[in-house]
């Protein structure tokens, strides 16, 4: 025991001796470098040293070790999210989105999972602004693209009356069109959010906008081939009208004779489907049975949560996601089976708490975890295989070790080191046969008189 | 010399089955290696052993994966008397064994279990039993250290958390071995060998040092009392202490591990006492780094001390090269050892020199 004491203490002077200090994050970015260049296939380096650069707001040198640490270990959950991370630092927000659902996928961390649950909503908002950006841009080259005829994009109705606590209508009654377009296995209706992005983006003018053709130009950014768009008016004090049109984004010929109805303001939901039956009628196109039943369907019967929950919608498009999720909560309190309000009301709650997810909550998240212990490690130059969990998996290697895979290590000396022995006991040890400095093994069978 | 069967990997092995995926991120290793030591008067012994282990890792998700490993190995032992040689050969197929490991949770806890299936000679004739021994013998460290054990099975959990910037590990495990024959008995009776359960505990703590890590770990085992034929034996408890860290250093990795181990006093089925043993061992490597050749130059030391027997020492140097090719990684290695063993016997206690040989090739498909 003396000698095993002896090797202890002097490896743990060598350690001490050998550990430099680690100073910050150059320091660490150096001893990072080095190491990848020591093993550059060593995806563990990979990751921390990605998150180094990370840290150092270095970010494309971050997304390329990050990109390899995850070409290398797919199952590298810390590599994703920083990866997703960083390019939120980017405002690469696609990426980002296929960054943490990669993370969802893979990652080992609960708390941080539903963080980053949380934040794809904002993601999500983020992405369809970013595209709106972007296809603003582009404008010119994807104008020349004709949309396929069965993409369909619904602009928000535009709203008369004398009472404005119906204007919300205008986004919750294109939602409705929306799903119910979307029954049609011959049509890909865009989300009404992404186009909210883009109308909010170019600044357009609802209706008129469409009429004047102006529509047209976000039906071509959309790659859309047709666009629907139309007007809510209120008639006297408990009448609504509606009419809506469909537009050729090519030609800007309008399709059909349109739609229209009116019904009694409690009726707007047997309007809603009166008006989506004819739009199909405009596109001709005939639906199914069952298509036709998914139809009928209706969300609520309340007027009143419908109304809520449109406001919902609006505080959402802004970015609002408490408000909105008052909204939809009070529209599930006015009609308690309104799912899609239930749906929505916990998305804004989502994107509330996701708005306020960062690096820190992150960071904060990880704390005391593997995941955390290999962020740790960056941050000291390391490069930690916190992912996997290194005691735990090391120490079950210890309590059940295989003589094959250790005679296969490889390791600096493999020859030497004491053998993978997995095997229980055996007699050849029990006899002292092992022993190469005895000349005998020594077999010892007691034979024991029965007891009378 | 009856520590070995209880030796865990030590440190190599850490990531092997952890990183698995998927069944297309299998790995595979195979790793042909020959072993001889020369031991001068008074034992005049030549012990060696050529040895194929080959082992495969098939990860089935991130959190489930087994792993699959055997061996070819042919023993050999000269005894050169003043008249005459006397050998003993023993060759063939080893157990194999077969593990399995399920990551539960955040990684913090590890469920593993293994099965040693009988694939190899546990049953051995009188003309092959030196050469089967003499390989299990711990100080000589013979990397395919029995032919055979009979069927067994293991079961064990693993659980880790971070404190600080460690993580601590602790572990427990269970092993029960099935009996087998060892001898073979030709026209007289049996002997059958029962051996006893064999109970682990494991403690590690662990962190990131630089660009590398610094490892410490502690298992200790018990076992039940081994059945030879109605006579009981008992080999003593064991400690194994280890530590491993390596780093960038220079313009190279640092590698430094020790390890210690510790076997209490056991006793023969009548009663004689079997005294406590130690084996201390302590490597040094630093490896070049050309490219992607890395080139290793090792030196390690190792000390064995047995109640009422001389101390015995070995010292090996090696060399090491890691060379990608294609796919694969390859290993070759060698190294030379010299020292002097125990010699016991007419009361009287001495050394005889020791010389030893090692070379392997070791190839890693991922």
């Amino acid at each position: 025991m003396r000698m095993a004491r002896a090797v202890v203490a002097l490896t743990t002077l060598v350690v001490g001796a050998c550990a430099p200090a680690i100073s910050g994050s150059g320091d660490s970015i150096s001893r990072l470098e080095q190491a990848r260049t020591a093993d550059p296939n060593s995806a563990a380096v990979q990751r921390s040293l990605g998150i180094a650069y990370f840290k150092a707001n270095r970010y494309p040198d971050a997304k390329t070790a990050l990109q390899k640490a995850v070409s290398m270990d797919a199952n590298d959950g810390v590599a994703a999210l920083y990866l997703g991370l960083n390019a939120e630092a980017q405002n690469d927000f696609p990426g980002a989105r296929a960054a943490y659902d990669s993370y969802l996928r893979v990652g080992k961390t609960r708390g941080v999972k539903n963080q980053i649950r949380e934040r794809l909503v904002v993601v999500t908002r983020k992405e369809n602004e970013a595209a709106a950006k972007a296809g603003v841009a582009a404008e010119q080259r994807l104008g020349s693209i004709p949309g396929p005829p069965t993409t369909v994009a619904v602009m928000p109705f535009t709203f008369a009356g004398a009472d404005t606590n119906y204007k919300p209508l205008e986004r919750g009654f294109a939602e409705l069109v929306t799903t119910d377009l979307s029954r049609s296995a011959r049509l890909t209706v865009l989300e009404r959010a992404r186009l909210q992005s883009l109308l909010d983006e170019i600044a357009l003018q609802r209706t008129t906008a469409v009429q004047a053709g102006t529509g047209v130009r976000a039906g071509k950014i959309l790659q859309a081939g047709r666009l629907v768009g139309g007007s809510i008016t209120q008639v006297g004090t408990d009448q609504l009208s509606v009419s809506a049109i469909v537009t050729n984004v090519q030609t800007t010929q309008i399709e059909g004779a349109g739609a229209r109805g009116q019904q009694a303001m409690e009726q707007l939901f047997t309007l809603e489907k009166t008006i989506v039956l004819g739009l199909f009628t405009n596109m001709n196109i005939t639906l199914t049975t069952a298509e036709r039943n998914a139809i009928e369907q209706r969300p609520t019967r309340s007027l009143q949560a419908f109304l809520a929950y449109s406001r919902g919608l609006e505080a959402m498009d802004r970015g609002r996601y408490d408000d909105a999720g008052r909204q939809f909560d009070n529209a599930v309190r006015i009609d308690p089976s309104f799912g899609s309000a239930q749906q929505k009301s916990q998305e804004a709650k989502s994107g509330a708490a996701g708005a306020a997810v960062g690096v820190a909550s992150v960071e904060q998240g990880l704390r005391g975890t593997a995941e955390g212990a290999a962020v740790t490690a960056s941050a000291q130059g390391a490069a930690s295989s916190g992912s996997s969990g290194s005691s735990a998996s090391g120490v079950a290697e210890g309590l059940n070790p295989s003589t094959a895979g250790g005679a296969t290590s490889g390791g600096v000396t493999s020859s030497t080191t004491p053998a993978s022995s997995s095997t229980s006991q055996t007699a050849a040890s029990a006899t002292g046969a092992t022993n190469p400095t005895s000349k005998t093994a020594k077999v010892t069978i007691v034979i024991q008189q029965p007891r009378p | 010399m009856m520590l070995r069967r209880f030796l865990p990997v030590v440190f190599a092995l850490a990531t092997t089955t952890l990183a698995a995926q998927s069944p297309f991120d299998i790995g595979a290793r195979v790793a042909p290696q020959f072993h001889s030591y020369t031991i001068d008067a008074p034992s005049n012994l030549k012990i060696s052993e050529f040895s194929v282990p080959f082992f495969v890792v098939v990860p089935i998700t991130s959190s489930f994966g087994f792993d699959v490993g055997t061996s070819w190995a042919q023993s050999r032992v000269e005894q050169t008397g003043t008249a005459q040689k006397t050998t003993s050969t023993i060759s063939g197929l080893t157990d194999t064994q077969v593990r399995a490991n399920y990551v539960l949770g955040n990684d913090f806890i590890v469920i593993t279990a293994g099965l040693n299936l009988p694939t190899g000679k546990s049953t051995v004739p009188v003309s092959e039993q030196v050469a089967a021994g003499l390989i299990g013998n711990d100080f000589l460290a013979f990397p395919i250290s029995s032919m055979g054990t009979g069927l067994g099975g293991t079961g064990g959990i693993a659980l880790a958390r971070p404190v600080g910037d460690w993580n601590l590990g602790l572990g427990l495990s269970m092993r029960r071995s099935a009996q087998y024959d060892p001898f073979d008995a030709t026209g007289a009776t049996a002997l059958h060998y029962q051996p006893g359960n064999e109970y682990r505990a494991r403690v590690g703590l662990d962190r990131g040092v630089g660009t590398g890590r610094f490892t410490v770990g502690v298992t200790y085992s018990t076992f039940g009392d081994d059945n030879l034929a109605g006579s009981i034996y008992n080999t003593g408890n064991r400690y194994l202490s280890q530590v491993s860290y390596n780093d960038t250093y220079g313009a190279g990795q640092l590698s430094i591990s020790g390890w210690d181990l510790y076997r209490t006093s056991g006793n023969l089925a009548d009663k004689t006492p079997l005294g406590s043993e130690n084996i201390a061992n302590g490597a040094l490597a630093y490896g070049f780094i050309n490219g992607s050749v890395i080139i290793e130059p090792n030196i390690e030391g190792r000390a064995w001390m047995q109640d009422n027997a001389s101390t015995s020492a070995m010292g090996t140097l090696g060399l090491r090269v890691q060379l990608p090719v294609g796919g694969m990684t390859v290993v070759p290695s060698a190294g030379y050892s010299i020292g002097k063993l125990a010699q016991s016997g007419g009361g009287v206690n001495s050394t005889a020199t020791l010389t030893g040989l090692h070379a392997s090739l070791t190839i890693r498909l991922r």
